[in-house]
């Protein structure tokens, strides 16, 4: 595995040999990447902040369920889009599940095609948020002081004085920021802003 | 002299009466092949439709209509008891002059010998046939009530076993569209090897519904020689699919040989199911840990085999401990899957019909231990 550029794969978290190994086959023969897990522990224990994909995991698993997986994870930050697999009797696990942010769930036996359209989701919607991080990223810390400010509400030239500079440097900051972060309008640049924010925050 | 004879003759008379109101029949015979009789009470008319002057005079002998699957056995037995002197007491089959078969109790031992060195018997022999009956009445309601319970116990097990079903059916539906995208791109190496996954995970999935399979049927008063062994695999294996979902263990504790017993294995089967599955809700109330074990054990002591489910549950509440095994009387509010309180009421029944006693203590600091006894066949037989 090449850890200098991570690319997006399906990361499996299942206690049965079996599903694993199915889910893992279907999804590679659809040219997916995937990476399998025994159960919870051992994907917390080999968790990386900078894997980008989406996660699949069973809900019932001895040990850490997928519901404590959940949270976990939460806890430390991993934004990566989760998709429960539930079976009989835990439907009201993965509705909990969604109430913490899983992007859904399948019920098994489950149907492969509906797992293909939610890897893809999920996989668009981590890309959405990969692409995000990298613009963000891309702000010198200048322009990312003055993003913060116009965020908060602040006008030009109160921003100018709060950073000591002229507000004609504040407009040149701010027009770079729109450009950078790929936005046309404030309410745009809000948005991106504060949701990009929040995930780096965590 | 007169006076003698005279009392010889009322005590004669006297007999004749005790003889005549016997329920059965009283006997002397020679032990040869169909017991042929010397003496017969009246009695016997009633038991068997022939007259003692017929039995007497030989024209009938008692072993002609002895039943026939039982007559070989009740020769070995009377063979054997006056070989060493010893009474013997039988329960068979007569087959009488008209009418249905009758079972009938026999008690008699040896008396004396002919010069020939021919054991000669006394005994007494009556009807059971209502005993019988009535006996068989109480263990066909025992088996319907038994057989309902199962099927009750398989319904509420229906998550679980929906669940260890789900898992191959998944890895199935994968494999198999799997194996289209690989047989279209021609990848006939990869295919072979799904193609064998694929048939693994559908005996798999067969495995679970043999494994419930025969907790469903309906039994026959069927005791056989069953090797307990085979007998606890068995039923752990089923146990565990509720085990797994339950996130807890069956641990087996067994020596590596123990004696056959004669049982209804399905019933006997049942009634562990019921322990353990009654000792992993116990734990689920007692917030056992996942990965915590349930045992079952099994051991020999006195001749009896003992079977034992030790859970870390709650223990039974001391408030629970007179009803415990009476009907309707569950104690798992807490839990979804609440019974119909029937479960241990059959079980210690299933146990009591077998000759053995359905017990149960509390374990400190958490826990209770059910057991139960099974005789082992005596050696000899």
């Amino acid at each position: 595995m090449n850890s200098q550029e991570p690319q997006p794969q399906v990361l499996i978290v299942d206690d049965d040999g079996a599903v694993r190994d199915a889910i893992s086959l279907w999804l590679t023969c659809n040219g997916y990447h995937s990476r399998c897990f025994e159960h919870a522990e051992d994907f917390i224990n080999h968790y990386s902040s900078d894997w980008q994909g989406c996660i699949i995991a069973d809900i019932r698993m001895p040990g850490m369920n997928g519901l404590e997986l959940q949270s976990h994870l939460n806890h430390l930050g991993c934004v990566l889009p989760l998709v429960f697999i539930t079976g009989h009797g835990t439907v009201p696990m993965a509705v909990e599940a969604m109430r913490h942010g899983a992007l859904d769930y399948l019920r098994k036996p489950v149907d492969e095609q509906q797992l293909l359209r939610l890897v893809e989701q999920a996989f668009a919607l981590d890309q959405g948020r990969v692409n995000q991080t990298q613009r963000l990223a891309s702000l010198t810390p200048r322009e990312r002081q003055v993003a913060q400010l116009v965020v908060d509400g602040l006008a030009n030239k109160v921003i100018a004085a709060n950073l000591s500079i002229s507000q004609r440097t504040v407009e040149v900051h701010r027009s770079n920021v729109m450009t950078k972060l790929a936005v046309k309008t404030l309410p745009e640049l809000v948005k991106t802003y504060l949701s990009t924010e929040s995930l780096r925050s965590q | 002299m007169t006076q003698l004879t005279n009392t010889s003759d009322d005590a004669h008379d006297g007999l004749q009466t005790l003889f005549k109101n016997l329920p059965g029949m009283a006997y002397r015979c020679v032990n040869l092949d169909h017991w042929p009789m010397s003496f017969v009470s009246e009695g016997c008319e009633a038991l068997c439709g022939y007259t003692s002057q017929q039995l007497e005079s030989q024209q009938v002998l008692w072993g002609d209509f002895t039943h026939r699957h039982d007559v070989a056995e009740v020769d070995r037995q009377v063979k054997s008891a006056a070989l060493k002197g010893q009474p013997f007491e039988l329960e068979y089959r007569i087959v009488p002059r008209t009418g249905p078969h009758k079972w009938v109790w026999e008690r008699g031992r040896v008396v004396g010998w002919l010069d020939d060195g021919t054991a000669v018997l006394e005994g007494f022999i009556t009807d059971i046939t209502s005993l019988r009956d009535a006996q068989r009445t109480i263990s066909d309601q025992l088996a319907q009530l038994a057989h309902v319970e199962r099927l009750n116990t398989l319904g509420e097990m229906t998550a679980a076993i929906a669940h260890e079903i789900n898992q191959p059916l998944t890895a199935i539906a994968m494999y198999s569209k799997s194996a289209q995208l690989l047989a279209q791109q021609g990848n006939q190496e990869h295919l072979q090897q799904v193609l064998e996954k694929l048939a693994q995970q559908s005996l798999r999935a067969g495995a679970v519904i043999e494994r419930m399979q025969a907790m469903s049927y309906q039994t026959s008063h069927q005791q056989d020689r069953i090797d307990p062994i085979n007998l606890l695999k068995e039923i752990k294996d089923l146990a565990e699919i509720e085990a797994e979902i339950r996130s807890y263990t069956i641990e087996l504790k067994l020596p590596q040989e123990l004696p056959s017993i004669t049982c209804d294995p399905i019933q006997i089967q049942q009634v562990i199911l019921n322990l353990l599955r009654n000792g992993m809700q116990a734990m689920k109330i007692n917030q056992c840990d996942s990965g915590s074990a349930i045992i079952l054990a099994a051991k020999v002591v006195d001749q009896q085999l003992w079977i034992q489910v030790t859970d870390q549950g709650t223990g039974i509440d001391p408030q629970m401990a007179d009803k415990l095994f009476l009907a309707f009387s569950s104690n798992k509010q807490t839990d979804n899957a609440a019974g119909m309180g029937l479960g241990l009421t059959i079980g210690k029944a299933i146990i009591e019909a077998h000759g053995g006693r359905l017990s149960y203590h509390n374990l400190l600091p958490n826990g209770a231990e059910f057991s139960f006894n099974l005789a082992l066949p005596s050696k000899q037989t």
